[in-house]
């Protein structure tokens, strides 16, 4: 199913600087970051959904926010993240910023700005985890759907309309002219995360991020929102970062997982693969903890293949990221060396699964 | 589509239905209420202040000639109703004539009989005569503040006896009529004038006329008065309305008094004067006898006669204007830059705030009698351009507390994620900070704007008594008149209560709207 690729982010680093204060400044100590993102690859290809998943903190939103370039420029450590835009916004990118665009028709989303940058931006949207604080309470339904058209110069008024109500009954809103004059705090939790998505979709973009779209809902209206996700993929063939710290939600929404921890992707591959048969002592733990639905089997008490707390990310630990929690560390003596040592980069142990732990490059030698 | 119509609505619609909805909300909250209730009547004082003070006040109160017919440092008339004797202020307008014809030393018994027996009699007159009389009723044990006769001459001085012009000159004496039948000549010109110099002449009464047949009379009637000449002048008014108790005490006559202004023509035949007077060539277009009360009007007056109900009434718009700008420029502004040091952060907001902390700690008051001094030295400045110029200053010193509470309001609004969508869709920062922002820190602002006008109005009275003075009659000016009287201005409860109470009310009143609107901006502070 792989088709062509719509976004391609390659060794993406993002770094947040640490506030100095006055004596740090006296003494000369060194600019800290906040190692948020630190060498992300991945691809996202047309009508794809993929997960991100990983524990709060691990750069999963960052992520997703630098995918829609909500993150500050000057925030970019290393790394591109490449769009593929479609025609006519190629053309106009290679016609104002030549520099910006690559031969395979991408897009360089950080090196944009301003009217190529607008353009661009109608490719990528994204819809946020609070939908109690992601739509402006003083707007009505109207002003919030209209404002993206509004920005972008799209249609007159009547148009306009028509579009908006369009896409509300994409989302499942109707009749339309029921929501359109409300205000957000008259409709329900999942009613306003599906005018979030509408407003997400008003501009037609091809590459959406889904920052924990559910994870604010109740679990009964859960369904509805994701349902709306999947017709979108499957309908409108858009390609999908889906964030969320729940596997077994992933594993129903998403085509392929990428499993984060401490900014970096640790594994990725196959939903049902890594679900299955997780790889990285980190995703393994992850899948340990997922409740168990069945209550027999509630009652043994499961070890939990983790240790300790997540390491801070302005002071990385040197090697694996993950080797102070790591217990399959202590128990492979033999990989420890090479643990401390250096890092380890993804391993493709099984076709389109890859891991990034050195037990794996031990396998392959 | 259907819903089209409702769904749309016009900016300006918006706008008045938020407003109408915003007004309704604070016209629920009994504070609110109360403050609007205030407020509108400031309103409508200030538009009646407006529409009936004469325009030239602020020059007629820096003259202290225009308040000559005016009694000074008396209280308000309605001091009566709570038992304070009050000698009413009259002001007589073209009184009738009593008598007109000529006068003879053989005729005057009969026709002037109080001027013939009066007290105070400098000589017999002869010629063609007018008397203008008027009643003055004083019906409380007080003691009225004066007399004083005015004069607007026919603008002719001269009579044709003939074929020869002649010029008629003309004295006047005023003569009292005490309800107990004693005449006292209480006012006479030294010599006849030229009739058209009485124009310039305001006659008050003096008691160096009749002081010494005064004190003769009533010593034979058995009440010794011990007095001076120089004594008697600051008792005239008391020897006139009064019953000397013996010594210096004087107790007012009640009754009726009659006032007699006689008027002597001289210069050509009487006969020719008749006639010229007859026909509107000669005489007076009008003439005005006051007799200063010893309270008047609403609110009294001050030292120099000055009705200060005037004063309260002007300082109404002076207060409005003075507090609505201040409020509505400095909250403008710090709104302003609040919002692009929150926004923009960085440089900019550093920037920003270091300069506002400079501003705010540069001494207000200091630099506010500086630039007070340079205006008064330097002429040519209008009183509302000093009065703007002022608040202009108090405007640049006074928006940075606004704009530290903009700037951390902006902060947290800044981090909500629908500042963050409408940045994903492109939305550019003008358009963030007008439609998303503004719209949020609105309300604040307002009852920030609310709250500072009190600031201002009391600010601008503050530095009218300490002398900054932009010269316009406000209520601040005329407590700094107070204080710079304030030898007599202490026992002078007119002159420095309302004044004071205008202020304080106007400052509750918006103090009482802003805590109301408050209420609303921040539902927590709501009880019920």
């Amino acid at each position: 199913m792989k088709g062509e690729a719509l976004i391609r982010v390659e060794d993406l680093k993002v770094w947040f600087p640490v506030r100095r204060s006055i004596v740090d400044l006296l003494a000369r100590r060194p600019q800290l970051y906040v190692h948020a993102v630190d060498g992300v690859t991945f691809e996202i290809y047309r009508g794809e959904t993929l997960c991100l998943v990983g524990e709060s903190g691990c750069g999963k939103t960052t992520t997703a926010r630098a995918i829609v370039r909500l993150i500050d420029k000057e925030n970019i450590a290393g790394g591109r993240i490449l769009l593929k835009p479609s025609e006519d916004v190629l053309e106009e990118v290679k016609k104002s910023q030549p520099d910006a665009a690559t031969e395979e028709g991408y897009v360089d989303m950080y090196k944009l700005k301003g009217k190529a940058l607008l353009g661009v931006r109608r490719e990528t949207q994204m819809i946020f985890q609070d939908p109690f604080a992601s739509l402006n309470p003083r707007f009505r339904i109207l002003d919030i759907l209209e404002e993206p058209l509004i920005v972008h110069k799209i249609g007159d008024k009547e148009e306009r309309l028509e579009i908006v109500s369009k896409v509300l009954e994409t989302v499942k809103l109707t009749p339309p002219e029921e929501f359109l004059p409300r205000f957000p705090h008259q409709l329900s939790g999942g009613q306003r995360q599906r005018v979030a998505i509408a407003r997400a979709l008003v501009l037609n973009p091809k590459i959406l991020a889904a920052d924990e779209p559910v994870s604010m809902l109740d679990v009964s209206i859960r369904a509805e929102v994701l349902e709306v996700l999947n017709e979108l993929r499957d309908k409108m063939k858009m390609a999908i970062l889906f964030i969320t710290h729940d596997l077994a939600l992933a594993r129903y929404v998403c085509d392929r997982i990428a499993v984060m921890y401490l900014g970096k992707i640790v594994e990725l591959g196959e939903a049902d693969d890594i679900i299955q048969n997780p790889l990285h002592p980190y995703t393994q733990a992850l899948i340990n903890a997922i409740p168990e639905p069945e209550p027999e089997n509630r009652k043994k008490i499961r070890k939990l293949r983790i240790k300790g707390e997540v390491t801070s990310a302005v002071n990385l630990p040197k090697g694996c990221r993950f080797r102070p929690r790591c217990v399959a560390y202590d128990e492979n003596p033999q990989i420890q060396p090479r643990c401390e040592a250096e890092e380890p980069g993804l391993i493709e142990e099984r076709p389109g699964h890859y891991a990034a732990c050195w037990l794996y490059e031990r396998r392959s030698l | 589509m259907s819903g089209k119509k409702q769904v749309r609505e016009s900016l300006a619609s918006k706008i008045a239905s938020s407003l109408k909805a915003g007004v309704g909300e604070v016209w629920r909250n009994n504070m609110g209420k109360a403050g609007l209730i205030i407020i509108v009547f400031i309103v409508i004082i200030s538009i009646y202040a407006l529409a009936t003070l004469p325009p030239g006040l602020p020059d007629k109160w820096k003259n202290r000639l225009a308040w000559s017919e005016y009694p000074t440092s008396v209280p308000p008339e309605w001091v009566r109703y709570f038992g304070v004797p009050v000698a009413e202020h009259k002001i007589y307008i073209n009184p009738q004539t009593s008598y007109s014809g000529i006068v003879t030393p053989q005729n005057i018994q009969g026709a002037l009989p109080y001027y013939a027996n009066a007290l105070g009699l400098k000589q017999t007159i002869v010629g063609y005569v007018q008397v203008y009389s008027v009643e003055y009723r004083l019906s409380d044990p007080a003691f009225p503040t004066g007399i004083l006769t005015l004069f607007t001459p026919i603008n002719n001085s001269v009579v044709i006896v003939n074929g020869v012009e002649r010029q008629v000159q003309v004295l006047p004496i005023l003569v009292v009529q005490r309800p107990d039948g004693l005449s006292i000549v209480v006012a006479q010109e030294s010599s006849a004038l030229k009739i058209t110099d009485l124009a310039f002449k305001n006659m008050s009464v003096t008691a160096d006329l009749f002081w010494r047949q005064y004190v003769e009379y009533f010593a034979q009637q058995g009440v010794t008065i011990n007095m001076t000449e120089t004594d008697a002048r600051g008792f005239s008014t008391q020897m006139i309305f009064g019953k000397p108790l013996g010594g210096k005490e004087f107790e007012p006559l009640t009754g009726t008094y009659r006032l007699h202004l006689i008027i002597v023509y001289a210069g050509a035949h009487p006969n020719a004067i008749q006639q010229a007077i007859a026909a509107g060539q000669l005489g007076f277009e009008k003439i005005k006898i006051v007799v200063k009360g010893n309270a008047y009007g609403i609110s009294g007056t001050d030292n120099m006669g000055r009705d200060l109900w005037l004063a309260i009434l002007y300082g109404f718009p002076v207060a409005l204007a003075v507090g609505l700008f201040a409020a509505v420029a400095s909250v403008i502004i710090g709104l302003v830059i609040g919002v692009i040091s929150g926004y923009y952060g960085g440089l900019v907001d550093e920037v920003i705030q270091r300069f506002i902390d400079v501003l705010s700690n540069i001494p207000i008051l200091p630099i506010l009698i500086l630039i007070g001094v340079i205006l008064q030295e330097k002429p040519g400045v209008g009183p509302w351009e000093k009065l703007f110029i002022i608040i202009g200053f108090l405007v640049i010193l006074g928006w940075g507390g606004t704009a530290i509470i903009v700037r951390s309001m902006t902060l947290s609004i800044k981090a909500e994620p629908y500042i963050d969508a409408a940045k994903a869709i492109g939305a550019s920062n003008a358009r963030i900070i007008f439609r998303h922002i503004i719209p949020q820190i609105l309300p604040y602002a307002m009852a920030s704007l609310v709250f500072s006008v009190p600031g201002a109005i009391i600010t601008e009275a503050g530095l009218s008594v300490l002398g900054i003075e932009h010269g316009l009659p406000t209520w601040g000016k005329i407590l700094a008149d107070a204080q710079a009287n304030r030898g007599i201005a202490y026992k002078m409860w007119w002159w420095i209560l309302p004044p004071g109470l205008m202020l304080a009310i106007t400052g509750l009143a918006f103090v009482l709207l802003g805590l109301a609107i408050e209420t609303i901006v921040e539902p927590r502070l709501r009880r019920r």
